[in-house]
């Protein structure tokens, strides 16, 4: 039997139940993981949930004595989360326990720790039938400051920046905090609202990975969501980003070395060996440390400290972001596009693919070595309505030929550019 | 060789430990089941390693600021040209090289799920091959000046090392470890020889591997492919610092949107084989106080004074000591005053037994979390040997804490008269 399978049940209407049993980790981890359109009038609301469902649940509302429950269960950890993936919005809630078999005193840790997911998922502390006025009020101030800190990560920022002008446009240049004029709107009731919402139309991925037995967990949230009214309607895919005719921003802020980050644009929806043959091209191009960009633009030309390509698959999206010196902005973008016209005409070595293939696989091999990435990478399969293996994955890559490559860089042309650096002398 | 094997009970677990003739320490962890292996080739050479002598010296020396770090980044290139440099020959063979400079040690890692041995000996050769000429320490002095200016950006990068200044007069903990631009300006390649001929010695050094590997086929690769020399011996100038902070505070305007701070305690430095234990029962002692499952987290937090970025640690290592509060605030001042009362006030009534029976529960049950882990497993061996334990020596220390050393540590700490505190506030 392959390593780490998924095995994937049906709890309910748009609710999934997924777990990856392996005696190799000590701990279970499992999350709750609610789907939902990327959508301006709900992003907010949507983002400021996971941060108040962490602080406790109904029959457990006060935060000190919470953590003292997860202290006592051997330092169980949640953790609460916002992602974007394609057009869509994440709200996740998980925790991690060690299993069972480690505890001192014969304790029953993984179904404690599933009943506590499950409470604060679903069992939200109320006053009033809406969220507490004191815990709305922190976690606003506390969802605004995170969305101005975007800026304290410059590396970060810019790379978020280029995806908002690059997709104006589109839901995948929202962000994924929403908008601080909408968090300052914000009541326990509006809240409230957003959630019933989410919790009655977002699809639902409940995800186990660890030694332990998912059954368990299994059973406390098929037993909750019975008692759950539903009103799901499937969820579409991400559409494919549709070209913008080169656009570019510059923006001065007090920093010493400026941000380069490059949007291109592959068009047109791909099949699934293009998208491996995507893959395989960015990692010879931006991918590795023996790539074009880190060969050529950082080692031989010295111009950046990093420049890197990554491919986003849901949106046909590729990005190039580099920390470059604020005098050699113009040079290190000519250089950079001249990597990849470079895979255009062909000026790339056997070799170079086969380094870039093995890197590849090396990655997805490792995805079965921790409970985080294995989580992610099914995460991700499910989004994608997908049922591929890493190991499924890695094979695909065998087959790429010099010519597929050199035609999936063809398909990209530069869409925007972002330039962040310092403000003038 | 002779081997020694150290068990855990309570992980069901076990590696081999052999020292080789060199005086190089071999630490072989087998992992059932894992995909990947992961070595680790690490020297006790780091920042704070500024002066020095050896055996054959009479005088110290002292190195520019940053040159461990440089270093680090030299050893990658090799004598026969680019097609030889260390990233190119792990490209081969498909393996994820990588490696890190930090205060009290350099290492040097690759993870792979193919190809092991060859990138193996991929390791050892690179590691202990060095090649240095002023033209290729000039190319890198570009490279690494952008590295500076990047961290320079950093806000909790420089919120963090401005409160080391502030805080430590001498102590070379408190210098950047990659330098600044002008002291990098300083290297030349004789004096990366000089260091690496001194630290990078088998005797000072250390290699963990973890994951999935064979113990013999490791054993014989590294025993073929090690060069051995002389046994240095090093003497590391000695620290003369006052107990006393420098300056209470230092603010600056910075690109930031919120005020950042960090503030420490200077405590007394502890012996190297003492730092594990006096780090978890300094740990107890922060969580007890102003962990999230104290009445002060609830407080400063619903009050707004910290939001989730706070954070706490204890920042130890050879002749250094810290217990060290970070975050993002408007009334940074307000969290520094209520922390610092709430320490002052439980150094009088001491530690509840229930608190800390559940936070060495907690302490347990995270050291037993970070053994799922390839990565975390090696960087743990090689660390905790540098100190002096075995690679389950963590799970020793937290089992054998007693709520007497946590209330006795805390009385002799958190002296009120040894803070500082850096601020950025936004421009």
């Amino acid at each position: 039997m392959e390593k780490s399978t998924l095995s994937r049940v049906n709890i309910g209407d748009g609710i999934s139940f997924s777990s990856v049993v392996d005696q190799r980790f000590k701990t279970n981890r499992i999350s709750i993981n609610f789907v939902t359109p990327l959508n301006k009038d709900t992003v907010s609301a949507n983002a400021i949930l996971p941060s108040i469902l962490k602080k406790g649940h109904k029959g457990c509302d006060n935060f000190t004595e919470f953590n003292r429950l997860l202290e006592n269960l051997y330092g169980a950890r949640i953790e609460s989360y916002i992602q974007k993936i394609g057009d869509l919005q994440i709200i996740s809630l998980a925790i991690t326990c060690i299993d069972d078999k480690f505890a001192l005193e014969n304790e029953q840790l993984s179904k404690k720790a599933a009943e506590i997911l499950c409470n604060i998922a679903l069992n939200p502390v109320l006053e009033d039938g809406v969220f507490r006025k004191q815990d709305v009020d922190v976690e606003k101030v506390s969802l605004i400051d995170a969305i101005d800190a975007e800026i304290n990560e410059k590396r970060i920022y810019a790379v978020n920046n280029l995806i908002k002008l690059m997709c104006e446009n589109e839901p995948y240049g929202i962000p994924k905090y929403g908008y601080k004029e909408q968090v300052e709107l914000l009541d326990g009731a509006k809240i409230k609202c957003a959630y019933d919402k989410l919790v009655s139309t977002a699809r639902v991925e409940i995800m186990f990975t660890g030694c332990g037995n998912p059954k368990l967990a299994e059973d406390v949230f098929k037993s909750i969501f019975n008692e759950t009214s539903r009103n799901y309607s499937d969820i579409s895919n991400s559409t494919i980003h549709k070209k913008n005719s080169d656009i570019s921003k510059l923006e001065r802020l007090a920093v010493n070395q400026s941000k380069l980050v490059l949007g291109f644009c592959n068009e047109l929806p791909s099949n699934s060996n293009e998208i491996s043959a995507t893959k395989l091209m960015v990692a010879c191009l931006g991918g590795t440390t023996s790539s074009k960009l880190f060969l050529n633009v950082r080692e031989k030309m010295s111009l950046c400290y990093y420049c890197a390509a990554r491919y986003d698959r849901f949106k046909g999206i590729m990005i190039i972001d580099s920390g470059v010196e604020n005098d050699k902005i113009d040079i290190a973008k000519k250089a950079i596009i001249e990597q990849l016209d470079a895979i255009k005409t062909g000026d790339i070595t056997d070799e170079d693919i086969k380094n870039s293939r093995l890197s590849l696989v090396n990655t997805l091999n490792s995805v079965y070595d921790y409970d985080s990435s294995i989580e992610s990478w099914y995460m991700g399969q499910i989004i994608s309505g997908t049922d591929t293996s890493p190991a499924k994955e890695a094979s695909t890559f065998e087959s790429i030929t010099k010519n597929e490559i050199i035609e999936a860089a063809k398909r990209f042309s530069l869409d925007s550019t972002y330039i962040l650096t310092g403000n003038e002398e | 060789m002779n081997k020694t094997i150290i068990k855990s009970d309570a992980l069901n677990e076990q590696y081999y430990s052999f020292t080789h003739e060199s005086g190089l320490e071999i630490l072989l962890y087998p992992m059932e089941g894992f995909s990947s292996s992961y070595a680790l080739f690490g020297t006790k050479y780091g920042s704070i390693d500024s002066t020095f002598k050896t055996q054959h010296d009479t005088e110290f020396t002292t190195v520019p600021e940053g040159i461990a770090h440089f270093l680090e980044h030299k050893l990658f290139e090799s004598e026969g040209g680019p097609e030889f440099d260390a990233f190119n020959l792990f490209a081969k063979t498909g393996a994820s090289a990588n490696a890190f400079t930090s205060f009290d040690k350099t290492c040097y890692l690759f993870s792979t799920t193919e190809n092991f041995e060859e990138s193996l000996k991929i390791l050892l050769e690179f590691v202990q091959s060095p090649y240095f000429t002023d033209k290729t320490v000039e190319k890198e002095q570009g490279i690494i000046g952008q590295e500076i200016k990047m961290y320079e950006d950093m806000a909790d990068n420089h919120v963090f090392y401005k409160m080391l200044e502030m805080m430590y007069e001498v102590n070379p903990v408190r210098i950047n470890i990659a330098g600044t631009v002008e002291s990098i300006s300083k290297i030349d390649a004789d004096l990366l020889y000089k260091c690496y001929n001194t630290f990078y010695n088998l005797n000072n050094m250390v290699i963990a591997i973890t994951g999935n590997f064979d113990v013999d086929t490791a054993l014989k690769i590294i025993e073929s492919n090690l060069k051995t020399k002389e046994k240095i011996v090093i003497t590391r100038g000695e620290v003369n610092e006052k107990p006393e902070v420098v300056s209470h505070r230092y603010e600056e305007k910075f690109q930031v949107s919120l005020p950042q701070f960090c503030f420490g305690y200077k405590e007394k430095p502890v012996a190297e084989k003492d730092l594990v234990k006096t780090n978890i029962l300094y740990n107890i002692i922060l969580d007890s106080v102003v962990g999230k499952s104290s009445e002060l987290y609830k407080k400063l937090y619903d009050e707004g004074h910290i939001n989730s970025d706070f954070g706490k640690d204890v920042f130890c290592g050879p002749n250094y000591m810290t217990n060290i509060f970070s975050g993002e605030s408007r009334t940074s001042d307000v969290v520094m005053k209520r922390i610092n009362d709430a320490l002052q006030e439980t150094k009088k009534t001491g530690i509840s037994e229930e608190a800390f029976t559940r936070l060495k529960k907690a302490a347990y049950g995270h050291s037993i979390v970070n053994y799922n882990d390839v990565e975390e497993v090696a960087v743990n061996l090689l660390s905790s040997h540098f100190l002096g334990i075995n690679g389950f020596g963590i799970l020793d220390a937290i089992s054998s804490a007693t709520l007497e050393e946590v209330n006795s540590l805390l009385r002799s700490s958190f002296n009120e008269d040894y803070i500082s505190i850096s601020v950025l506030n936004p421009l």
